[in-house]
């Protein structure tokens, strides 16, 4: 009796899943997959047959050139939020538990307030009547103002501004379970601070810099809102061309075939993250 | 002594730098100028316009009732499937495992395409409905994350301990896994809630013109230009974070 | 005692595979109702997973386990007679004490009346009836492991296992425990099976004891027999020190048989176990406190019949007996326990001490020489 209610409830827990990521996961994605080797056209978007027209378009020096300068935005930006955010991370997690909380919230707050907002609130800051500029003017910096806004400048300010957290908060993760005891241990076998700091916590740290940069990298590549905001008409994200050639172009095939790269390169990236992660847990094991 | 001053100075200015346009944003949203970065007075009139405008308020409710939805469908599919990762073998069940990361870091924009096309494929109109699944599709997996490092916290003699004290699987999961990971699950319903009110990008794809939310307001808003009420809700949305971000970490703390 | 062992729990030729990994070999075992059984064994030997066997948290790879004459080893383990104290307790830590006991009662769905008075009554036993409100996380480790006990014993199982329950607690508390586990058992008069890797816990708790070793059960029995009669060399080294010698055997009479043990003649009692012959080799086993040490003062003269000259190597204090070992002259090294006799004040030694070392006669284990 009791067997089988727990058969019925592992059953029937068991479809749901297979359901649910059957339909809402694995479906769509087969979908944008097959959009791709789909033929453009005007009313229906999409009609047979079925061909590679999509995936060489993306060859068209125009669209390259386009997609390839949101890729170097991306690692730039990915690039700075490492540079700023690992000190820092590491910084606050040497204080005392209570304070690294506070601290920790700190980067929280703003990154729970609405994302559109938060870029919208640089503008001030960076218009030519804004906060820099202003300062700049006042000591006599500059004669005229400068033109930040609606700048590939603007845009990396704000895919900073909008994703230091995403960097900060795997570090953290990691470094905060760093056992103390190892970088006294290293302290103790002569380690100066520089090298524990090399030798020791960085290679601990590992999945923690590969984990932040992966969460930057992403969306700094298709977070097109800000740079509908910042960088005004000049400036396209990946996400921008994507969404354009559904909306506005109405390609869906092109844009599914973006979307087929994209998570293509997705894909590797958290495979090289899980070899990355397993190493350094077998090796913990391994302690 | 240097350093430490130094390493203060450091984590000053990148604090400053992740608040200063919000301060920026909350000083002008009392400035009586209409068009201008040049502070011309002191104004508490876009709040009462804010307050005013019909449409914006509808789509601020629209937005919670949403988030609401969505966090709590997130959390029973979220909490559901970590038990049943933790507790079942089952074939397919790495894939299982694995997608779900992928979908955590999945960029939003693939998301929402892929979700929209197959809500066109299935017939389901765009919608208060297709919203609900997408925000639950995206937000589920950090529920099962959050469940799921719980679950593993939870030694597994507990439930093996309560097996041989004659507990059903039933008895297992109602009287010790359940009351085990409940704060676990109500993590996993404010984060949920978090990510659906902020999202942008899916809802831009999914969302239908009968059905408008706050985000998609608010991106048509400053897509629009720069408006002094953007900034009075800029303040307003500011303060209501942080309220609910402190009560939250009293909660939390105070349980413990 | 006197009544004869009637058979509760019977292993029939128990093999258990983990993937390719045998962690159980053919066991059979038999475990009579109201005995303290002892599974004793290195870590890795087997004995863990053959209490979760009895539990039902394991099925075997192939064999019987028959309680009362019926078969259970397919039964999941909330359908069998038998209880868990668990090596971390594996307490309910969002449960008060209270809860905890009676949480075994509450799933069978006794009335909360009953629950109550049984939960009390089986935490005055434990001597934990005041903490009930507690929750675990506000006992110590000694007073968890009893509510860990009654949590078990209240569900009246006609086994209770325990795996390595003493395990995390101190020393001294340790201690306290083995004697106060043993008289709960006798109060309630409920099968035991213990699990432990600790000789000494094993020793002086237990009815009889089965000594494990690589899936396989090397000896059982009582402790005396388990400590005096060692069967193979596994067991006679695993529990307690012994001293072993090689010997050649040289002529068997009726009784007994001759051997050179180092070089010295002996006539020893003959085994029961197994045949010698002569030209045979064998092990002769010797625990150290059944050595006798008697000080050397004239190094020249010969030693007497029966004993080994050697010098002491090094000592260790260890209060009550003092520890010596004794490097003899044909290289073995010896380790005798003498008992302090403060009468004697002959007994105190010192490194590089010449001394004759032998034993009391018939004290000596014979085993074959594998």
């Amino acid at each position: 009796m009791l067997k089988t209610a727990d058969n019925f409830c592992r059953t029937a827990v068991l479809y749901f899943i297979f359901i649910w990521f059957g339909v809402m996961v694995f479906a769509p994605n087969l979908l944008v997959l097959l959009a791709s080797f789909l033929t453009k056209e005007p009313v229906w978007f999409l009609r047979l047959p079925l061909n590679l027209q999509a995936y060489r378009a993306l060859g068209d020096a125009a669209l390259l050139t386009v997609i390839l300068k949101s890729v170097g935005l991306a690692f730039v930006t990915t690039l700075f939020c490492l540079l700023i955010g690992y000190p820092f991370t590491y910084f606050i997690a040497g204080f005392s538990k209570e304070t690294r909380a506070l601290f920790l919230m700190l980067i929280v707050v703003p990154f729970w307030t609405n994302s559109l907002i938060r870029n919208y609130a640089l503008i001030a800051v960076l218009s030519e009547d804004g906060l820099i500029n202003a300062f700049l003017l006042h000591f006599g910096l500059i004669a005229e103002p400068l033109k930040l806004l609606n700048t590939t400048f603007a845009v990396f300010v704000g895919m900073v501004y909008t994703l230091l957290p995403f960097m900060i908060l795997p570090i953290y993760a990691v470094l905060e379970k760093i056992d103390r005891s190892i970088v006294e241990a290293a302290a103790d076998l002569g380690a100066g601070p520089f090298e524990v700091f090399y030798k020791i916590v960085i290679p601990l740290s590992f999945p923690g810099i590969v984990a932040g940069c992966i969460m930057v990298f992403l969306p700094a590549l298709t977070l097109f809102y800000v740079s509908d905001i910042l960088g005004g008409a000049d400036v396209n994200v990946l996400g921008s061309i994507i969404r354009n050639k559904f909306m506005i172009d109405h390609d869906w095939p092109v844009g599914a075939a973006i979307s087929v790269a994209l998570t293509a390169f997705m894909l590797v990236l958290l495979h090289l993250y899980y070899k990355s992660g397993n190493t350094v847990e077998q090796e913990r094991q391994l302690w | 002594m240097v350093s430490k001053l130094l390493k203060s100075l450091y984590i000053a200015v990148v604090y400053l730098f992740l608040y200063m346009p919000l301060a920026v944003a909350i000083v002008f949203s009392f400035n009586d100028a209409s068009n201008s970065n040049a502070w011309s007075g002191f104004t508490t009139k876009w709040y009462a316009s804010l307050l005013h405008d019909q449409s914006l308020i509808k789509s601020a409710v629209r937005s919670l009732f949403l988030a609401a939805s969505s966090a709590t469908v997130s959390t029973v599919v979220g909490t559901i499937m970590a038990i049943a990762l933790h507790r079942y073998r089952f074939i397919g069940q790495k894939v299982v495992f694995g997608s779900l990361s992928v979908i955590m870091m999945s960029p939003e924009i693939i998301q929402g395409i892929s979700l929209a096309m197959i809500f066109i494929v299935l017939g389901i109109p765009l919608g208060f409905t297709t919203l609900l699944l997408a925000h639950t599709v995206f937000c589920f997996p950090f529920v099962t994350m959050t469940v799921l490092a719980r679950l593993k916290g939870v030694s597994r003699t507990l439930a093996e301990a309560a097996a041989d004290l004659g507990a059903n699987d039933v008895s297992i999961v109602r009287r010790i896994l359940i009351p085990l990971i409940v704060p676990a699950v109500f993590a996993g319903w404010l984060m949920s809630f978090t990510l659906s009110i902020d999202d942008v990008i899916i809802s831009f794809f999914v969302s239908g013109k009968s059905y408008e939310i706050l985000p998609l307001k608010i991106y048509s808003m400053v897509r629009t230009g720069i408006q002094p009420d953007v900034n009075a809700l800029c303040a307003a949305l500011f303060f209501v974070t942080f309220a609910v971000v402190m009560i939250s970490y009293r909660l939390v703390r105070d349980r413990k | 005692m006197e009544t004869t062992p009637h058979p509760l729990l019977e292993l029939k030729n128990v093999t258990k595979f983990f993937g390719s990994n045998k962690v159980l070999d053919d066991v059979d075992l038999t475990i009579n109702d109201g005995e303290f059984l002892t599974l004793l064994g290195p870590s890795g030997c087997g004995k863990t997973t053959l209490l979760r066997l009895i539990a039902g948290f394991e099925r075997p790879t192939s064999g019987k386990i028959i309680m009362n004459g019926k078969e259970i080893s397919h039964l999941p383990p909330n359908r069998r007679f038998v209880n868990t104290v668990f090596q971390q307790y594996a307490l309910f830590p969002h449960m008060t004490v209270f809860d905890n006991v009676a949480f075994g009662l509450q799933m069978k769905g006794l009335p909360d009346e009953e629950i109550e008075i049984e939960v009390f009554s089986a935490l005055e036993k434990v001597k934990m009836h005041q903490f009930y409100l507690r929750y675990p996380s506000e006992l110590s480790s000694g007073q968890q492991q009893r509510v860990a006990m009654a949590r078990a014993f209240i569900n009246n199982p006609k086994v209770l296992l325990l795996d390595e329950p003493l395990s995390a607690l101190d020393y001294k508390l340790r201690q306290e425990m083995q004697i106060e586990l043993k008289e709960l058992q006798r109060d309630l008069g409920v099968t035991f099976v213990y699990v432990t890797h600790d000789q000494e816990e094993a020793l002086s708790m237990s009815d009889r004891v089965a000594v494990l070793n690589e899936g396989m059960i090397e000896q059982v029995g009582t402790p005396i027999q388990i400590y005096e009669e060692p069967k193979n060399m596994f067991v006679a080294k695993f529990v307690g020190e012994i001293n072993v010698f090689d010997g050649m055997i040289i002529k068997v009479e009726a009784d007994t048989f001759d051997t050179i043990v180092e070089g010295m003649f002996y006539r020893l009692r003959k085994p029961s176990t197994f045949d010698v012959s002569r030209g045979g080799k064998i092990k002769v086993l010797l625990r150290p406190e059944d050595m006798v040490v008697s000080k050397v003062n004239d190094p020249e003269a010969e030693a007497p019949e029966n004993a080994l000259r050697g010098v002491i190597s090094h000592l260790v204090y260890k209060g009550r007996t003092i520890d010596l070992w004794i490097q003899t002259a044909g290289g073995n090294m010896v380790m005798a326990t003498q008992f302090f006799n403060e009468d004697d004040p002959e007994i105190i030694y010192q490194a590089d001490d010449v001394v004759n070392v032998s034993w009391i006669k018939d004290w000596e284990v014979i085993l074959p020489d594998a």
